[in-house]
């Protein structure tokens, strides 16, 4: 029942994207993240966003928890509207050749104290961008997780010759984390029952506060480690024999199309975004928002 | 030899750094294709012996092996795991320890991709273990999304995909509730009939394997101290109540009846306990039956002090885990509350303690509406204990661990010290209070847990699963505990699937079905409606099934009630 399973787990189901090869859906992951990097319109980027929605709806996602991972950096989002407001003029305002739109300072002059915090159209527009960034990035990884089975992850990684002993590692910890979020959850409910919670607001407190917590995940962790590996030796891990896949990691007609669609969004996203046109910058949605109001364009 | 599957000469195995032989002096034949019990108190060397069978010991586990283990004609101290795992399947007691992969079919793969067979014979090696396990159903599902009895079932089909000669299977149900330790015993025994390979299984819940075992092995300190055809061992009445075996309730009962117990008229199953009272019955004891007097509460003035009304609970994913629960308890009650996982036993507890506020509907504990206070405020009139003392023990010392509650009360140290020192003294722990409470036994460090939860006096104190993995005799020991503790006031309540401890300790039940109660009254009340119980697939005590079976009173509870009113004791 736990949040965190919801969020990060793999869901088996038999959708269009649960049955593409697993280097295909590396290769969205990487379609989604890059152009996300490269970019920084807000239009643009809210057009990705949609598209993981949209590859989300295929999934088979619920659009109310896409929504709540979205929402899930908040405080990373005030974080950057707070920053964006005090040092856009001394960082991205250095490299903007037009006149910033001034909408007023965040605070008033009074006295002889401030003003601080100017605050302008090109910086909020700025700021919305980047914060789509990190809304990209949680919600096509989260999505990426929920279609991508840990195993998929493995034969994607053995196919680029990585050794099977770190491929079922990682394969292993993808999926214990289900499983360790449901003992956290158990964890945290035995210790609040006898009276234990968090008060300060001193980090190192806090730090300490979580001790109750920690030392029973680490233990419990460690005692299931050692079953766990007991349990994959008794199956014949670790034999240095070839291990064969039950998977085939094949490319149908379906991942064929998927894989060039995903390759050529992918380099004319970059290519267009970054070096050519740069219609990716924030200057696209600026310059759209000042026509609409009558300003003078850039 | 070629008949052995398994011999064991003269074999003492001591765990790197523990200063004593985990298993000593075993010398063991089994046959193939024989089906071998192992059971006895914690601690006996149970598990060790799997693992020695197995290989991991010496492989995998550290420490000092002497003596000789030939496994399927292989000398295991020579043979390399990778050789071993294809001869010997080996399955925990804990599914979800077992289990690691995405899904079903990935995890029952894992197997037979690592030892270098053909990718058909993966796919026909899993496509058969999936159905000998009926589990085709599942198989793209996550097994941790799988209730216990079919998360188990996935590991003993991921063991049979390996095609081993010998089945190890360590306390296969001890984490399950009674559906799902049905259903994997039920499983065990068709794989069992359709093609009889050796087979060990370690287990407490002999009611249930006995039927259809060969032999009966019995292990304490490290020992085999009875070993033999299943009837034979159990004839052996005085050994296995000195080491509190769990007997199957006929079983017990003709102990108390039978002066001549031999391996002809040992019973183990229902039909047998029936034979065996027939005869008893018709010959004298019919008149003297007594009636049994039931302890109603009815009548009684006692204050309520939990009251739940039309409480509704739906966890944040949109599962509704409670659906309209109306229930009373009195202060001083000890009540049970039994049903499968999921039916909304834990829920209903979370609720009560103020972890979970209801969704809709009031619970008022005390007096308080659990709505308006924090779960930190209710620890001081609810305790809960959890299944797993793990879960809640973190600090150096036992001290430590035993005043973190009190001192999250914000009590004084003077208090504080007077709690530890009284609760210490009363678990018998006052002995460990300076030491480390992970260095202690599983038994020692459920009470270090209990006696946390105790030093906040609580007026109510809720124990989820004492009996979760635990023998008999330390299952008996908590509930005494609880009885104790009940006698002086505290009012408690028991989660359990142990329907005999249930039967036996408690005033009132409480079962639990799809997140209503189902049925509720006096212990005697509850378990005399069988019908009733099997709606949410419960079963009475199997001495409370035998009475009702003969028409004799439905609401027999032990096998000593059974004995006074045969009237034929001594």
């Amino acid at each position: 029942m736990s949040d965190i399973a919801k969020f990060f787990g793999y869901t088996p189901l038999n959708t269009i994207m649960h049955r593409l090869d697993p280097r295909v859906k590396f290769l969205w992951y990487f379609a989604a993240i890059l152009p996300a990097v490269a970019w920084s319109d807000p239009l643009f980027l809210l057009g990705i966003l949609c598209m993981i929605f949209i590859c989300g709806a295929l999934a088979k996602a619920e659009n109310r928890v896409m929504l709540k991972i979205i929402l899930l950096p908040f405080p990373g989002y005030i974080m950057i509207l707070l920053y964006n407001i005090f040092a856009f003029d001394f960082t991205v305002r250095q490299m903007i050749p037009w006149e910033l739109l001034y909408l007023g300072w965040l605070i008033p002059k009074f006295n002889s104290f401030g003003p601080y915090g100017h605050i302008s159209l090109e910086g909020l527009i700025f700021t919305l961008g980047v914060c789509l960034r990190l809304a990209i990035f949680v919600s096509a990884s989260r999505l990426f997780l929920k279609f991508t089975s840990p195993s998929d992850i493995t034969t994607a990684l053995s196919k680029l010759k990585v050794p099977v002993e770190f491929t079922t590692t990682i394969s292993i910890a993808f999926g214990y984390l289900p499983e360790l979020a449901r003992q956290v959850t158990s964890i945290l409910d035995a210790q609040k029952s006898r009276g234990w919670r968090v008060d300060s607001k001193n980090p190192v407190r806090i730090v300490r506060a979580y001790i109750p917590v920690i030392i029973p995940i680490v233990s419990r962790s460690m005692t299931r480690s050692e079953f766990l590996a007991a349990a994959i030796v008794s199956r014949g891990f670790g034999t240095g024999s070839r291990r064969i896949s039950l998977k085939e990691a094949s490319f149908s007609l379906q991942d064929y199309v998927a894989f060039a669609l995903l390759m050529i969004f992918l380099v004319t996203s970059i290519i267009t975004g970054t070096w050519v046109l740069n219609i990716a910058h924030f200057r696209f949605t600026t310059s759209i928002i000042r026509q609409l109001c009558n300003l003078p364009a850039i | 030899m070629e008949e052995y599957a398994i011999i064991m000469e003269n074999v003492d195995w001591t765990y790197e750094g523990g200063t004593e032989k985990a298993i000593r002096n075993i010398n063991l034949k089994i046959k193939k294709g024989e089906i071998v019990v192992i059971t006895g108190p914690s601690g006996a060397g149970k598990s060790t012996l799997c693992y020695c069978i197995s290989g991991l010991i010496p492989h995998f586990f550290r420490g000092e092996l002497r003596g000789e283990v030939i496994v399927s004609g292989y000398n295991v101290r020579q043979t390399p795991l990778k050789v071993l795992s294809k001869e010997v399947g080996i399955c925990f007691d804990n599914p979800s320890n077992q289990l690691f992969c995405a899904t079903v079919l990935e995890e029952v793969a894992f197997g037979p991709e690592n030892i270098c067979v053909s990718r058909d014979e993966v796919i026909e090696r899993v496509r058969d273990a999936i159905k000998l396990c009926r589990l085709e159903e599942y198989k793209d599902k996550s097994p941790h999304a799988l209730s216990g009895g079919l998360k188990q079932s996935t590991a003993i089909a991921a063991i049979m995909a390996m095609r081993p000669n010998i089945f190890v299977l360590d306390e296969p149900t001890s984490n399950l509730d009674p559906e799902g330790t049905e259903l994997i015993f039920h499983r065990i025994h068709e794989l069992m009939s359709a093609q009889k390979r050796t087979t060990i299984i370690v287990e407490h819940k002999l009611e249930y394997v006995l039927p259809f075992a060969d032999r009966l092995i019995i292990m304490s300190d490290g020992e085999i101290v009875a070993n033999g055809s299943v009837r034979k061992v159990l004839a052996e009445s005085e050994l296995l109540q000195k080491l509190e075996i769990s007997v199957p309730h006929v079983t017990k009962l003709a102990y108390g009846i039978c002066k001549h117990l031999s391996e002809d008229n040992v019973p183990i199953t229902l039909e047998e306990g029936m034979k065996l009272l027939r005869g008893v019955t018709v010959r004298k004891t019919m008149p003297g039956l007594k009636e049994l007097k039931c302890h109603s509460l009815a009548g009684k003035e006692r204050k309520i002090i939990i009251k739940c009304e039309n409480v509704w609970y739906e966890y944040p994913d949109g599962t509704l885990a409670l659906k309209g629960v109306n229930l009373e308890i009195n202060e001083g009650e000890l009540i049970g509350v039994i049903g499968q996982n999921g039916s909304g036993k834990t829920t209903l507890a979370k609720l009560l303690n103020g972890l979970y506020k209801p969704t809709k509907g009031t619970v008022i504990v005390d007096g308080i509406d659990t709505r308006t206070v924090d779960v930190g405020y209710l620890a001081r009139v609810v305790g809960y204990c959890f299944q797993n003392p793990d879960d809640q023990i973190f600090a150096k010392t036992v001290r430590e661990e035993l005043e973190f509650g009190p001192r999250n009360l914000k009590l004084p140290p003077e208090e504080i010290e007077q709690r530890v020192k009284k609760y210490a003294k009363k678990l018998e722990i006052h002995n460990y209070l300076d030491v480390s409470p992970f260095t202690l036994s599983q038994g020692l460090r459920q009470r270090v847990a209990v006696a946390s939860v105790l030093t906040m006096e609580p007026k109510i104190l809720i124990i989820d699963e004492p009996t979760t993995g635990q023998d008999y005799a330390r299952s008996k020991a908590i509930m005494d505990l609880a009885k104790e503790l009940n006698k002086e006031g505290k009012t408690v309540i028991i989660i359990s699937h142990d329907m005999n401890l249930i039967a036996e300790y408690c005033d009132r039940v409480v079962v639990m079905w799809n997140g209503k109660i189902l049925i509720e009254g006096t212990t005697r009340e509850v378990f005399s409606k069988p019908q009733v119980l099997a709606q949410s697939s419960l079963k009475p005590p199997q001495i409370t099934q035998l009475a009702q079976i003969l028409g004799l009173p439905p609401d027999i509870l032990t096998v000593d009630e059974m004995i006074d009113l045969l009237d034929i004791k001594g």
